[in-house]
């Protein structure tokens, strides 16, 4: 019994030892080989990295809708995009509580057209029905666009 | 002097080139922000505007001691702003038929208005009226003819 497991021992220790032999050898007989050099990507750094810069501040002018930009950059992992979802949180209103209503709508999909970008311009608009300027007293409004993003598969 | 100038000049040009920065960056740490929505109506629009629309003829019947002369508003000021509607006459209180050889005397009430709103719908306008009052002893004095007088009507606004 000792004889057997003293061999199954020493066949496993010939496979260890037997692992750096797949490196190629170079030889008279074999004088050029190849080396696969790996890099992964994914291993540590996830998805990869993105931002997203939306503007602090969009000014609309008295009886016109409005519209500005949101930017992506981003270095994700293959097959990754960065989406942005975005959506009305308040009412444009004044201090005396008077309120216009807005809708706030993305003009494109939201996402990142590849795994790596450069300021991608991503268009939104920003919507009032005409009949709601001519409902309130002139005054300064404020209101409020939320923005989410999030890394998805593409 | 010159020194102090061009230090003014030069902060003012770093707070234009720094208005950029003022967006915000979602990144996956933060992956979530908001953007203001600001519409400055006073700056746009100024204090408003606003239609008061008066009949261009009133007729009075004869003997009646009280008429109405009814006139509609419609606005859209700012906020807590109102129009002010007042009423006088242009005649020194006296009518008189055509030849200018007759007089009648009447005097007014209800003379000034102002709105309760200050945006107020074209469509549902306010209303208002001022009396014009001729006393029966001025009717029973007056010889009978077409008398003609004019109210004046000036509108502002007001807070």
């Amino acid at each position: 019994m000792k004889k057997i497991l003293a061999l199954v021992m020493a066949i496993v220790m010939m496979m260890a030892i037997a692992v750096p032999a797949f490196a190629a050898t170079l030889n008279d007989a074999a004088k050029a080989g190849d080396t696969t050099v790996i890099v992964d990507g994914t291993t540590g750094i996830g998805d990869g990295t993105w931002s997203v810069s939306i503007p602090a501040t969009v000014n609309l002018t008295w009886g016109n809708n409005g519209s500005d930009e949101y930017s992506i950059t981003s270095q994700l992992a293959t097959g990754k995009r960065v989406k942005v979802t975005l959506a009305k949180s308040v009412d444009l209103t004044s201090a005396a509580n008077e309120v216009i209503p807005f809708e706030a709508t993305d003009a494109t999909d939201g996402i990142s057209d590849d795994e790596v970008v450069t300021d991608e311009a991503h268009a939104f608009n920003i919507t009032v029905d005409a009949a709601e300027w001519l409902d309130v007293p002139y005054d300064v409004y404020e209101g409020q666009i939320s923005f989410t993003a999030e890394v998805v598969n593409a | 002097m010159k020194k102090v100038l061009s230090l003014a000049l030069a902060l003012v040009m770093m707070f234009a080139v720094c208005i950029p920065v003022f967006a915000i960056d979602l990144n996956a740490g933060s992956n979530t922000g908001k953007t203001d929505v600001l519409v400055d109506g006073i700056r746009d629009m100024g204090e408003g505007s606003y239609t008061v629309t008066i009949p261009a003829t009133v007729d009075i019947y004869w003997g009646d001691t009280s008429t109405d002369v009814e006139y509609s508003i419609f606005c859209q000021l700012q906020t807590g702003k109102k129009v002010a509607v007042s009423v006088t006459t242009a005649d020194a209180y006296t009518m008189e038929n055509n030849a200018k050889t007759a007089k009648l005397k009447y005097s007014l009430s209800d003379t000034t208005y102002t709105t309760t709103k200050s945006v107020i719908l074209a469509s549902a306008p306010e209303k208002s009226k001022v009396k014009v009052l001729i006393t029966e002893d001025e009717w029973n004095k007056a010889s009978i003819d077409n008398y003609r007088g004019t109210l004046t009507f000036t509108a502002g606004l007001t807070t």
